[in-house]
């Protein structure tokens, strides 16, 4: 058996079940749905046009839908649990892009269209707040509302980045949003809403790389809804599905982070060259995911429950108490 | 002379009453198991009585292989219910035992809120599991064999298992009549859609259940 070249540096890795973990969850569903991309938009044609928007929402849907399904399995067609039916935003956000792929569709419709999934998915994934009664009355109506809003704000203004910057910039963008949003979950003590965030993330940056050879295709008009409805459906249950509550601070900076997007129509970036709106838009979105996730980590920690023995996850608490990782010293047995 | 021999018959009779009591009440105590048995027949032979479990002296662990290597043990603090056994007459046994999953104990903060969250049990959406006889055979003078339903994160499966009577007597005073049983079964988390990492926290989990109950 030849040597394989690298091999030391994976030796383990295939035992390690958070890297299996990801490959099964994250990269299989990424990889196949960058192939079923490129199966619907066959680019190998001479002067392929740009995928349809329901190619690109088909793409990034599916690949949403399989990625929950291979983690968790099948709940039957409308669970219980609402954390499971984070599947139906895919669902939803694919029907919505087959009426957006109609070009003749009005904006206003568009956006009433847009409107009435963002509650949809706001009302389908915080069943579980009014079955429990944690909200009553007129808490239902506010909370409802308000993250209806949040979840319409990502899906406009992932839509608004996709429709002006077509070319690599506005998968890197959103996938910055996407990463923030995983690390916050994953802070937030929710794994699956981790994972089901890094699969945004890799498949934005599986459409960057395509993006870099057709620089002048809008290769993801429809698959911005998908994102708009799927991260901000997982923003959501970050706050709402978690024990006792997600990070206040951390998820409030992330839900309105995506107004972060609309940086280059302010009046003094507009002027300047694309590579330095980009570099401006990047730097504010990185600093407002990191500030998110430094939110959940050490401010949210206190009225979470995270605070009482500083521990992580897992394995903070044996680096505190044995901060050298020096041995242990023999004993007398 | 006479006197005195009436009278030291007498002085040691008086003395072999309460010695009597002594020997008679230390008697089985030289054979543990022969008191134990004892106590059992005599609970075979009344009338089944209903216990609601005494939460300070039962205990619900949790043992799952973790990275392949070892054996993870947490527990739930907060165990409720009642049971009854009944060896003679098994169908009309009873167990209702319900797990408050909030109270669940790894010896980290962390990872409780981590158990407590989507990826195990969902807490907020369902705070309890529970588990509910449904058919009792008795396998031996000391073992039933019992069915019933399981619920953990809002999903129902009928499991079946072992379940030992350890013990069952009036204890006196502040503690009054108690009983207790003790079961070991083995689930697979995933059925229950417990299913957050397969490949480092094994499907097989099983539950050491030691309970405690007082007579109602």
């Amino acid at each position: 058996m030849p040597d394989v070249p690298f091999a030391g540096l994976f030796a383990g890795l295939r035992e390690n079940p958070m890297v299996l973990e990801t490959l099964r969850s994250v990269v299989a569903p990424q990889v196949g749905a960058i192939v079923l991309l490129l199966l619907l938009w066959r680019p190998w044609r001479k002067q392929a046009p740009a995928p349809l928007p329901i190619v690109t929402a088909i793409s990034l849907g599916a690949a949403f839908i399989a990625a929950q399904f291979i983690a968790h399995g099948w709940h039957g067609w409308y669970p219980g649990d609402t954390t499971r039916r984070i599947v139906y935003a895919g669902v939803l956000a694919i029907a919505i892009a087959a009426f957006e792929s109609w070009p003749k569709l009005p904006n206003p419709a568009r956006h009433a269209l847009r409107l009435v999934a963002s509650i949809a998915v706001v009302w389908m994934l915080t069943a579980h707040r009014r079955r429990n009664g944690d909200w009553s009355g007129a808490d239902i109506w506010i909370w409802t509302a308000l993250w209806s809003a949040i979840v319409m704000l990502w899906t406009t203004c992932a839509n608004n980045i996709a429709s002006r910057r077509p070319g690599p910039a506005w998968p890197l963008l959103l996938s910055i949003l996407a990463l923030g949003l995983s690390l916050t979950a994953y802070k937030a003590g929710a794994a699956s809403f981790s994972q089901l965030a890094g699969l945004l993330v890799a498949w934005m940056h599986g459409v960057f790389i395509l993006a870099l050879i057709w620089k002048k295709l809008d290769l993801t008009r429809g698959a911005a809804t998908v994102f708009g409805l799927g991260a901000g459906g997982l923003l959501v249950l970050t706050y709402t599905g978690v024990w006792p509550h997600g990070p206040r601070w951390g998820v409030g900076l992330l839900a309105l982070a995506p107004l972060l997007l609309l940086t280059p129509r302010l009046p003094r970036v507009r002027t300047m060259k694309p590579l330095a709106q980009f570099g401006i838009t990047a730097g504010l979105l990185a600093t407002a995911a990191a500030g998110a996730v430094a939110l959940a980590t050490y401010v949210d920690a206190e009225d979470t429950g995270d605070a009482d023995d500083g521990s992580d996850l897992y394995g903070r608490a044996e680096l505190i108490a044995n901060p050298t990782g020096a041995p242990a010293p023999p004993t007398l047995a | 002379m006479h006197r005195m021999t009436k009278l030291t018959l007498a002085a040691v009779g008086l003395a072999a009453v309460p010695a009597g009591v002594l020997l008679t009440a230390a008697g089985p105590q030289a054979e543990p198991g022969a008191q134990a048995s004892a106590i059992t027949t005599v609970a075979q032979q009344n009338e089944a009585r209903t216990f609601n479990i005494d939460a300070v002296h039962s205990s619900a662990h949790f043992s799952v292989v973790h990275l392949g290597v070892t054996n993870f043990i947490g527990r739930f603090n907060t165990i409720s219910g009642s049971y009854r056994l009944d060896f003679d007459n098994p169908d009309n046994s009873m167990i209702d035992i319900t797990i408050d999953v909030n109270s669940v104990d790894s010896n980290n903060a962390g990872r409780d809120r981590h158990l407590k969250g989507p990826d195990f049990f969902n807490a907020p959406q369902y705070p309890n599991a529970t588990f509910k006889g449904t058919a009792y055979e008795r396998t031996s003078d000391d073992t039933l064999r019992v069915t019933g339903d399981l619920t953990i994160r809002g999903t129902t499966r009928s499991i079946s298992f072992d379940l030992q009577h350890t013990g069952e007597g009036d204890r006196g005073g502040n503690f009054g009549y108690r009983g207790g049983f003790y079961a070991e079964p083995v689930i697979q988390r995933q059925a229950f859609g417990v299913s957050y990492m397969p490949d480092g926290l094994s499907n097989d989990v099983k539950l050491m259940i030691s309970i405690q109950g007082i007579a109602r």
